[in-house]
């Protein structure tokens, strides 16, 4: 009888440390499966969540698979939107360029990725060249990247936030897909993207790297590896911030970006990246294009918005939590175009995630809580047979 | 249909509506229907209240008893609302319409139905079911779902509320009493079936996505939710004897009547091929009872709520149905004068909705010529820009646009764009000739285009039936030109909308302020299927051009266009 009592307390307990662990990350429901097994498209808040695995062909498959209604949305229409918008303001012919990219930067990039991509585009019934155009233009992105450890932290964890203003007026947040790759010799990974899109620019990956970019000058700088592929390598293989610069030196880059990186023991850089130079910003460290920075933080911005989030970070030194970061980063530290945020938690893998709304910025809509280990273990508990 | 009714209502919102002239002291009159003129064999009387008199129209508000007495004493007396023409005469030669209204109480559909039907020679009434309105009390509808006695009585009451609304036709001095007709949307279809079945004086029958098997309607369509969870929480004999109801009132159970009107060629049926709410099988199973299954009308791609964009021609095939048997010596009365306010708004949004979705006749096209000053929330915007529409999708935008500048896009022997004032982008490449911008477009958003431009014309052949939501000024200036005002005043939409028109009625401004929204738009020229040349379409000639892919123009001016329909959804 005193077996059977500890037994149903062991359950009960269990049980209401699962059910505690799902609601921390709110619950997730299956939207449908892929038919061979390597994917599965579920929802969480409202929200699209994709899971994908296995080689670039099963995951490029069944990502086009699952998201077959949304990514002829973005790849061809946006992309022929965004093509519409370059030729009309500056005279210049889309797809040529698009191009010219991959034949510059299509050679640095891993073919496993290539792979994926034309996967996707078969099984998404979309054409190859659409699905590379999506996964080649040029992002020049104009955001902000901030983390805080130690001091600067409520308690000490590394607060990572990626802030992307970017054509938040083009509706790309009508295709949002919160991305979870757990390729076959990789480190599983989860990215907030968008339907077709297989690079990232606001990542996490098992390991507790987190990683988010800001666009610089540079283009036409193409003979390197595109940004969103070189971020999701750096996903997909490094441990630690350590390794993610190593990666970040090694290959060819491309034109001019700006990363935030940080990793679960508490490391966190920022970084200047051209196709020549990889320099490296410290927490604290001063630099004359910034304002000034606190003590135990990085900070990337620029303009009247780097002003606002320094001034927003001595303000709330030693008191940030995800909750008040979420607040720093609001307007005019995010701009109008705002399209996505993350605050990422790299020790215990909880991230935070807004998508714009369709006339209010990123910032000014409610932030989804997901843990990358809970979705992976949804995940596997999901295909379990 | 009460997405269709908000469609009306925001189209009609965005350029405004009209006062007809209200009718001078109108006096209430008593007339009564004698005992061989009623379905009970009871005489009754009913009252009749002159609400305004148009140009083409006069509108009368009826009040009839119910020949079904419940206890809920407000649902024992009907309203509806009468609609005449003008010029009838007492010779009794004139057909009529009962028309019965869709599920959502706002009768916007019917107010434009009926008056559209009036303007063309047939007198037409419809009249509010029970429980709906001021016949369900502070509860309204709400009501009838309250029990399931009232429930089924209310059915049942609906159906002799329609028979009387019959007896009132029939007795109308000009109106000939066997060729009273009876029409409807969606539920309205339903139960005007299920009348032909009960009433054997109905003459035509004009059915618009309705259908058969009720049941089966109300336990899956979106729309009979509430109604649904009625019947679910009644105990299982409640539930046996509403469902019973149901069944024996199905329209279905119509079908000898049905198929004697289809033999005389005295029934349509036009149902949408996508429709979610009436399900296709079900208009299917009802055409089939009434031997009319191949002869239904099908809105191809259309569902029970884009039907409206397809509305405009319904409108017009009720008209020539029930219209056909308007005798030849009546025309409609001609016009005296100038325009009324009325008519000017009517062609204002007529002219509107050609201009976006009419195609215009062979060698012809739709111009425009628009200065624009938008401020929203504060920021303003400007625009400058000459529209073009020709034939066979051929069409032509240049000006200076808000975020974009001078910009230039069109089609004619190709599609082209002009880029950053430099050089123009032919789509001569590799010509695919299976292609078009529609067919590349999004046909759900293609459809919310269609479904605004047929609410527009819709609303634009009797702005005054929506004339609850507006009120009307007009102004005349010194060299004849002369401004409409409008007042909207919706419970979701206030503000106020100046039209400004030349003498002749051409357009030539429109000013308005919503909220945080102001605006003008001039026009310095409007010109409906005028007189064009195929070189109007091409490209300037004067700036250096590169060949692109024919496809990849295609599909950038199909973004564009749906970018556009979402930036106002």
């Amino acid at each position: 009888m005193k077996r059977q009592t500890l037994l149903t307390v062991l359950v009960t307990v269990t049980m209401v440390a699962v059910c505690m662990a799902v609601r921390a990350q709110e619950t997730l429901q299956v939207v449908a499966r892929d038919p061979d097994g390597q994917g599965l498209l579920a929802k969480v808040n409202g929200k699209r969540v994709l899971f994908v695995s296995g080689t670039p062909e099963q995951m490029g498959r069944a990502h086009g698979r699952l998201l077959a209604e949304l990514v002829p949305n973005v790849m061809p229409r946006t992309m022929a939107l965004v093509g519409a918008g370059l030729a009309v303001k500056k005279g210049e012919w889309f797809y040529d360029r698009i191009e010219e990219i991959y034949r510059r930067a299509g050679p640095h990039t891993p073919e496993r990725f290539l792979r994926e991509c034309r996967a996707m585009a078969a099984a998404a019934g979309i054409t190859e060249r659409a699905a590379l155009s999506g996964n080649f233009f040029p992002e020049l992105f104009h955001c902000s990247g901030v983390a805080v450890r130690n001091t600067a932290s409520a308690d000490g964890r590394v607060i990572h936030a990626r802030v992307l203003d970017y054509m938040r007026d083009i509706h790309l947040q009508n295709y949002t897909v919160l991305q979870v790759f757990q390729p076959e010799d990789g480190i599983p990974w989860m990215s907030v993207g968008y339907a077709g899109f297989l690079g990232t620019v606001t990542a996490m990956n098992l390991k507790g790297v987190a990683i988010g970019e800001m666009g610089g000058k540079g283009e036409g700088d193409w003979d390197g590896m595109p940004m969103t592929f070189l971020m999701r390598e750096v996903a997909e293989r490094a441990e630690n911030v350590e390794q993610a610069l190593a990666i970040m030196r090694a290959v060819p880059r491309s034109c001019e970006y700006y990363y935030v990186i940080s990793d679960a023991s508490r490391n966190m850089v920022g970084v200047y990246a051209t196709p020549s130079v990889v320099e490296v910003l410290g927490p604290g460290q001063q630099d004359k294009r910034l304002p000034p920075v606190p003590k135990d933080t990085v900070m990337l911005s620029a303009g009247g918005r780097a002003k606002a989030l320094s001034e927003r970070l001595h303000a709330r030194f030693g008191t940030i939590t995800p909750e008040v970061m979420i607040e720093i980063i609001k307007r005019p530290v995010a701009m109008r175009s705002n399209l996505h945020n993350a605050v990422f938690m790299p020790e215990t893998l909880d991230m935070w995630f807004a998508d714009a709304g369709k006339k209010t910025p990123a910032c000014d809509e409610p932030y989804t809580r997901v843990n990358l280990r809970a979705l992976l273990d949804f995940y596997a508990s999901q295909r379990a047979p | 249909m009460m997405r269709e009714i908000r469609i009306i209502g925001a189209a009609v919102l965005v350029a405004g509506v009209v006062c007809a002239q209200p009718a001078a002291q109108p006096q209430m009159e008593r007339i009564e229907v004698p005992a061989k003129g009623s379905f009970t064999g009871e005489a009754f009387t009913y009252t009749r209240l002159l609400r305004e008199r148009n140009p083409s129209h006069e509108r009368y508000d009826i009040i009839y008893p119910s020949p079904e007495v419940t206890d809920f004493e407000p649902n024992n007396t009907v309203p509806a609302e009468l609609y005449l023409p003008l010029g009838m005469g007492r010779d009794r030669v004139f057909p009529a319409v009962v028309c019965l209204h869709i599920f959502h109480g706002s009768f916007d559909l019917e107010r434009m139905l009926c008056a559209r039907l009036a303007q063309n020679g047939v007198p037409a009434l419809f009249f509010k079911q029970p429980y709906y309105a001021e016949r369900g009390g502070t509860e309204g509808k709400a009501r009838l779902v309250t029990d399931a006695e009232v429930f089924v009585r209310g059915l049942e009451q609906g159906l002799q509320d329609a028979r009387r609304a019959v007896d009132i036709m029939q007795s109308l001095p000009g109106v000939d009493p066997a060729r009273v007709g009876i029409t409807g949307v969606s539920m309205g279809a339903i139960l005007s079936a299920t009348v032909c079945g009960v009433e054997p004086r109905i003459h035509k029958a004009f059915l618009m996505l309705g259908g058969g098997d009720v049941r089966e309607i109300i336990m899956t369509a979106h729309e009979t939710r509430k109604l649904r969870a009625f019947i679910e929480k009644l105990s299982p004999e409640a539930r046996e004897r509403v469902f019973a109801c149901i069944d024996r009132l199905d329209p279905i159970r119509a079908s000898d009547r049905l198929k004697l009107l289809a033999q005389a060629d005295r029934l349509r049926m036009i149902c949408a091929e996508q429709d979610q709410v009436v399900p296709p099988v079900c208009s299917r199973r009802l055409a089939e009872a009434a031997g009319f299954a191949d002869r239904i009308t099908w809105l191809k791609g259309m569902d029970h709520y884009s039907a409206m964009a397809g509305f405009p021609k319904i409108m017009e095939d009720v008209v020539a149905f029930f219209g056909s048997d308007v005798p030849a010596s009546w025309q409609p009365p001609p016009m005296i004068g100038e325009k009324s306010a009325s008519q000017l708004l009517g062609g204002f949004l007529a002219g509107l909705s050609t201009l976006l979705g009419g195609e215009p006749t062979e060698d012809r096209a739709h111009m425009a010529g628009v200065t624009a000053e938008v401020r929203v929330n504060g920021k303003q915007y400007t625009a400058a820009f000459d529209m073009l529409r020709g034939t066979r999708g051929r069409f032509k935008l240049t000006g200076t646009f808000p975020e974009v500048g001078k910009a230039g896009l069109g089609q004619g022997t190709y599609p082209w764009l002009i880029g950053a004032g430099k050089r123009v982008f032919c789509g001569t490449e590799a010509r695919r000739d299976d292609l078009s911008v529609t067919g590349l477009v999004n046909p759900q958003r293609l459809m919310k285009m269609r479904v605004a431009v047929g609410a527009l014309a819709a609303a634009s052949f009797t702005p005054e039936a929506l004339k609850q939501y507006y009120t009307l000024g007009e102004v005349k200036n010194a060299n004849g030109e002369r401004l409409v005002e409008v007042k909207v005043n919706h419970k979701k939409t206030r503000g106020n909308l100046d039209l400004a028109f030349s003498a002749d009625g051409t357009p030539l401004s429109a000013s308005w302020t919503f909220g945080d929204v102001t605006g003008t738009v001039r026009f310095s020229h409007w010109r409906l299927n005028a007189v064009s040349d195929d070189a109007l379409f091409e490209p300037p000639p004067d700036l250096p051009r590169q060949p692109v892919l024919h496809e990849d123009v295609l599909r950038m001016f199909a973004a564009v266009f749906e970018y556009l329909v979402e930036a106002t959804e």
